[in-house]
C-alpha cells in the first residue's frame, strides 16, 4: 500500500509535468552565458516573455507572473556591433522548460540556412500552452537558447516564470491534495498497528470444529 | 509493520506531496536536479520523522485504551460474554 502511494506521488509529480517528449540539453542552467567567446566582434542576445524582460528574472524570488491562459511570446532580440555582422546566422529560437534538470516542454524555431543574420533583428516565438491551463501550475524554470552556425556558438538564458492558475485548480493540486488527505487519515488509523502480533495458525488446522452426528 | 513504522510510510508520502505541491503554489523550486532532489528527500525524511514519532505515539494511546487481550481480533469490537442461549425444550 506504501510503496503504491509512493508510485503514485512520483507519477504524479513527474509525468504530469511531461507535456513534452523529454530531450536533455547540455549545460548547466545558470546565468547567461555565451559559448563562443572567440566570434569578434562579440555577439550579444536578450529575450523578454510578454513583454518582461528575463534578464531581471534569474532567481525564482524575481519570477515573471503569469498564466497558461492565454498564448504566450517569447521575443529574441540579437545584435552584432558594426555594419558587416558576425559572419553567422541565427539558425534556431528554442524555448525550454525545466523540470529536475530535465526538460519537460520545448517550443524550437528552425530557420532555413544560411539561417536570420546576426547583423541585428529579433524573432517572436509564440506558443499556445492554454491545454495546460488546469493541467498544472507554480514556479518553473525557463530556458531561452538562441543557436548559430558558422562558428557563432549558441546563447542562453535562464529564467524563472510563475505560473498561476484561475483558484489553484489544477488537475496536479486536487490529486496531491487527495493523496494528502488519504495519508493524513492512513496516519491515524494505525493505532492498531502497535497490538502485539499473534502467531499465526497452522494452514492444517480446521477452521471450526466437526459438529457431532446425533 | 509497527505503528510508528506505518506511521512514518505515510509522512514520506506526505513530504514528497509537501514538495510537489510547494512547488505548484509557487513557493519551491524544482527546476534543477540537485537542488530538487534534495528537497524531495528533505522532505521525505522531515515528515517521515515527525510522521513516525506521531505514529509511535498514537499506538501507545491506543494500546492505552484497548490493552491487549481486552479485545478481540476486530480492533476494539466488544468480546462476547456469554453464547447465545438455546430454546427451551418441547
Amino acid at each position: 500500500m506504501r510503496i503504491h502511494s509512493v508510485l503514485v506521488v512520483l507519477l504524479l509529480g513527474v509525468t504530469a509535468l511531461s507535456m513534452a517528449p523529454v530531450a536533455h540539453i547540455g549545460g548547466a542552467p545558470g546565468a547567461a552565458r555565451t559559448a563562443d567567446q572567440a566570434a569578434t566582434p562579440i555577439f550579444s542576445a536578450s529575450a523578454a516573455w510578454n513583454g518582461h524582460p528575463v534578464a531581471f528574472a534569474t532567481s525564482a524570488g524575481h519570477a515573471i507572473s503569469t498564466s497558461f491562459g492565454a498564448p504566450v511570446t517569447i521575443e529574441f532580440q540579437w545584435n552584432c556591433p558594426g555594419t558587416t555582422g558576425c559572419g553567422f546566422g541565427i539558425t534556431d529560437a528554442i524555448l525550454h522548460v525545466l523540470y529536475l534538470g530535465q526538460v519537460v516542454w520545448t517550443k524550437d524555431q528552425g530557420f532555413s540556412s544560411p539561417g536570420m543574420p546576426a547583423v541585428q533583428g529579433q524573432y517572436n516565438l509564440t506558443s499556445d500552452l492554454t491545454g495546460s491551463k488546469y493541467l498544472v501550475e507554480g514556479l518553473f524554470l525557463v530556458q531561452a537558447v538562441l543557436l548559430t552556425n558558422g562558428g557563432g556558438g549558441s546563447w542562453s538564458q535562464s529564467f524563472y516564470v510563475q505560473v498561476s492558475a484561475p483558484n489553484h485548480v489544477t488537475v496536479a493540486v486536487i490529486g496531491l491534495g487527495v493523496l494528502a488527505l488519504y495519508e493524513v487519515t492512513a496516519l491515524l488509523r494505525v493505532g492498531p498497528h502497535a497490538l502485539p502480533k499473534r502467531p499465526k495458525q497452522p494452514t492444517g488446522a480446521a477452521s471450526s470444529p466437526p459438529e457431532a452426528k446425533p | 509493520m509497527s505503528a510508528a513504522g506505518a506511521g512514518a510510510a505515510s509522512g514520506v508520502v506526505i513530504g514528497l506531496v509537501a514538495v510537489l505541491l510547494g512547488q505548484q503554489f509557487g513557493y519551491l523550486d524544482l527546476g534543477t536536479l540537485s537542488g530538487g532532489l534534495t528537497l524531495l528527500v528533505e522532505g521525505a525524511v522531515g515528515f517521515g520523522i515527525l510522521f513516525a514519532a506521531a505514529g509511535w505515539a498514537i499506538g501507545r494511546r491506543y494500546l492505552r485504551r484497548n490493552p491487549p487481550g481486552a479485545t478481540d481480533s476486530n480492533e476494539g469490537a466488544p468480546v462476547a460474554t456469554s453464547a447465545p442461549k438455546d430454546p427451551p425444550a418441547k
